[in-house]
């Protein structure tokens, strides 16, 4: 059991890299790492400064663990129908006489573990620095250890099952793509219900009921413990470190867990190996039969068209590549607009001297680059061209012994984060026309945007083609390894601090929008000459 | 034809997979490149096909330098890779339509090639499925298919026999007689001593990255004193 639980983590975590790129990888890893720690540790101490204003300072670690539990759950979703279903190293594991029980235990504790690295930058970090502002004593960061080593199971564990149950339902459905598809569905459906009748309290209460919990010391606090049922432990665990309550949640918590943990690998083990072994089935049955070609299926193309057109059907024809490169980057600036809007509107009903007033004061440069910090945010959140060639496999070794330019293979293969990104270029724009009803530096805006959008996703597959990922076990492996979502947010807060700089120095929106516009025109010819001159050398590591 | 010149590889520092190669393929015969596992014959394939670079000299395809002018010597060759790794999102017939478009074949000579060569391979039938769903056998297939319909005057092949159907393998290689015979160039690496024997018309052994032999099986034979078969010599140069 050891032994596979071993081999199952290594084979999902294993890179190809050379001394040096290790301990470029190292390096990089600390750095980023230490950026973002330091940006976590300002982002708590403020965030825990204005709650304890408010008498709410208890809030801020419920809020954190909330998150964190619902962001694993969602996430859970992907990687378990991966590494339990989709993963390749399946065809291997289910030729030999292991027991289905020690698979899913195997494949469910790697998922767990690899878990902590995020957690200690998501939860470790704001939650110590909790620690710090409110002088706990060392018993809190003792549990607080113990809950971070356990935290996972119950979500990883539950949508595990879930898919498992969707999987079993339609192993009988011989194209793998359609599975996913309904998977993902089928268990975010069933999530959403089960987290919706958990939490169904915190939906019934009233505005006023939710003015008087405010105006209670810690009154948020225990309104959000109330309504999480799941958490509830962790939370009165963390908030009563100090007396035997806490400890009585913390060992409620533990067995939670593990009672979870042993009754989810015990229903899924007797229904796990017909799913699996539906997956790894090729599909030869019931197949559509070629009878004659006809020149319409072999229609002549341009090949730059064609080779777009192959890039838009890898991307596409993958579940998790659409969901994450395209149906998601389009749908978070879309909701994001819609809770603006509403919010926006209902101030203009209360408050619409607040409206006015703050329309005024952002007329000017740093209002304008707040535009750009936004859009920038959306930006990370496309992983297209971050997994650009990655994508592709060992296949994409094939890329380069076709007579196509590499530069112009490297700008095909950003188009599609390009356009996508293209969307929330749009909302941005309408956003600020709406506001400041100025269309020169709508216009200004729109072009520098999209300058903004052209160089970060050119950067993107920079980065992919430096330590391109094409040996993958899973898509959702590689997809992990290459989105990284430490890297691309050191990224955008990097874009973000400069842009924000820029504004403030600069004052007032004309200046801004030249100097930036630019700036981003010069850092595009720069990266372009780059992979003009370099062509050879950016795919060198693609063999 | 096909020439390297003076081609040095290392991937590490002072551990060259390929040292000082030099070899000339006229146009006209069968090249096989044989040698032990980890030889270096996958290595010098991906760099006479542009997929890996060359820390020293130059490979040349009919006089086009693969560093200098790429495109166009890329234009000269078609290139079946050793492991049949195929964009998988694709069906069969949207792959070799992309390649038909990239090598700027009309569609009616696409037609053709395609209804001829997938009848003849036995995937025709399976055109229009994902590539995904394609046995090891049919993807390599497909991607001897994807050679063959631009008709390219270098076949370059690694391994193309491995995972073929008897039907399929003995088709292949009565291709790549007849594209021989036609004064092309067909290149391909094999470790598998007796189909080098059938079908080349030169050889050239390599070990730890360099070329120990170069001609033909019999000249071979005659040097090494063993009249009896290429394996016993192959052996006995190689010295294992």
């Amino acid at each position: 059991m050891k032994s596979l639980t071993s081999t199952v983590i290594k084979n999902s975590k294993r890179q190809e890299l050379t001394n040096t790129n290790k301990f470029l990888s190292v390096f990089s890893f600390i750095i980023v790492a230490s950026f973002l720690s330091v940006i976590m540790i300002v982002f708590s101490i403020m965030s825990i400064t204005r709650l304890k204003e408010y008498e709410q300072a208890y809030a801020f670690v419920n809020i954190l663990f909330l998150m964190n539990f619902l962001i694993l759950f969602s996430e859970s979703i992907f990687h378990s129908l991966n590494t339990l279903y989709f993963s390749k190293d399946l065809n291997i594991f289910l030729r030999l006489p292991i027991k289905s029980n020690d698979l899913i235990s195997a494949k469910l504790k790697d998922m767990i573990i690899s878990q902590y690295e995020m957690e200690i930058l998501m939860l470790a970090i704001p939650a110590i620095v909790y620690g710090l502002l409110m002088n706990v004593s060392i018993q809190f960061y003792i549990y607080l250890l113990v809950i971070l080593l356990i935290l996972p199971i119950i979500p990883i564990v539950i949508t595990s099952l879930i898919v498992a149950i969707v999987m079993r339902i339609t192993h009988f459905i011989k194209n793998k793509s359609k599975v996913m598809y309904i998977a993902i569905i089928v268990s975010l459906l069933i999530l959403g219900i089960i987290l919706g009748e958990f939490n169904g309290e915190s939906n019934s209460i009233s505005t006023s009921a939710f003015e008087n919990l405010i105006l209670q010391a810690n009154g948020l606090a225990q309104e959000i413990a109330d309504s999480f049922i799941l958490i509830k432990p962790i939370m009165n665990t963390l908030l009563n470190y100090n007396n035997i309550e806490g400890l009585k949640n913390l060992l409620i918590y533990i067995a939670e867990s593990f009672a979870i943990y042993e009754l989810g690998v015990w229903l899924m083990s007797k229904i796990y190996l017909k799913g699996a072994i539906g997956t790894i089935d090729n599909g030869q049955k019931n197949k559509k039969k070629v009878k004659a070609l006809t020149e319409g299926d072999v229609k002549e193309n341009n090949k730059i068209k064609s080779y777009l057109k192959k890039e838009i059907k890898i991307t596409t024809r993958s579940p998790i590549f659409l969901i994450q490169c395209i149906i998601m980057p389009i749908m978070y600036p879309i909701i994001v607009a819609f809770l603006v809007i509403s919010i926006l509107n209902f101030a203009q009903k209360i408050r619409p001297d607040v409206i006015s007033g703050l329309v005024q004061n952002l007329n000017n440069g740093v209002g304008y680059v707040s535009f750009f910090a936004f859009a920038q945010g959306f930006f990370m959140l496309n992983f297209s061209s971050i997994i650009a060639v990655s994508k592709e496999g060992r296949s994409a070794i094939l890329l380069k012994s076709l007579p196509i330019k590499l530069e112009s293979q490297f700008r095909l293969k950003v188009m599609i984060g390009i356009v996508v990104n293209s969307i929330t270029i749009f909302i941005m724009c309408y956003g600020y026309y709406y506001f400041f009803k100025n269309l020169f530096f709508t216009i200004m805006m729109l072009i520098s945007l999209e300058l903004l959008n052209a160089f970060g996703e050119k950067w993107k597959l920079l980065v992919d083609l430096d330590n391109p990922q094409i040996n993958w076990n899973t898509e959702y492996t590689m997809m992990k390894q290459n989105t990284n979502v430490m890297y691309g947010l050191f990224y955008t807060i990097v874009v973000i601090i400069l842009i924000v700089i820029a504004g403030t120095i600069l004052r007032t929106t004309l200046r801004t929008s030249i100097l930036l516009m630019a700036i981003l025109i010069y850092i595009n010819f720069k990266i372009d000459k780059f992979v003009h001159s370099n062509s050879q050398k950016i795919f060198k590591k693609l063999f | 034809m096909i020439e390297i010149k003076n081609v040095s590889q290392s991937y590490t520092k002072n551990n060259k997979v390929i040292d000082n190669m030099n070899l000339k393929i006229e146009d006209g015969i069968v090249f096989g490149v044989i040698g032990p596992n980890g030889a270096g014959k996958t290595t010098t394939i991906n760099m006479i096909t542009g997929i890996l670079g060359m820390d020293e000299g130059d490979i040349f395809i009919d006089g086009k330098s693969i560093q200098k002018n790429p495109i166009e010597a890329k234009k000269n060759f078609g290139f079946v890779p050793d492991t049949p790794e195929i964009f998988e999102k694709l069906t069969g017939l949207e792959y070799l339509n992309l390649i038909g478009d990239v090598y700027g074949v009309k569609s009616k000579e696409r037609l053709e090639k395609i209804d001829k060569l997938s009848k003849e391979f036995g995937i025709f039938e399976d055109l229009k499925e994902r590539i995904q769903t394609y046995s090891h056998g049919m993807k390599q297939k497909l991607l001897i298919i994807s050679v063959l319909i631009h008709s390219p005057k270098n076949w370059i092949l690694d391994e193309p026999l491995t995972g073929l159907d008897p039907k399929s393998s003995y088709l292949l290689k009565k291709l790549m007689r007849e594209h021989a015979n036609k004064g092309n160039v067909v290149f391909f690496s094999t470790h598998v001593l007796e189909v080098a024997e059938k079908i080349c018309d030169k050889i050239a052994i390599i070990d730890k990255g360099k070329i120990i032999y170069v001609g033909t099986i019999e000249e071979l034979k005659k040097n090494s004193k063993t009249n009896t078969s290429l394996e016993e010599s192959f052996l006995k140069i190689t010295d294992r």
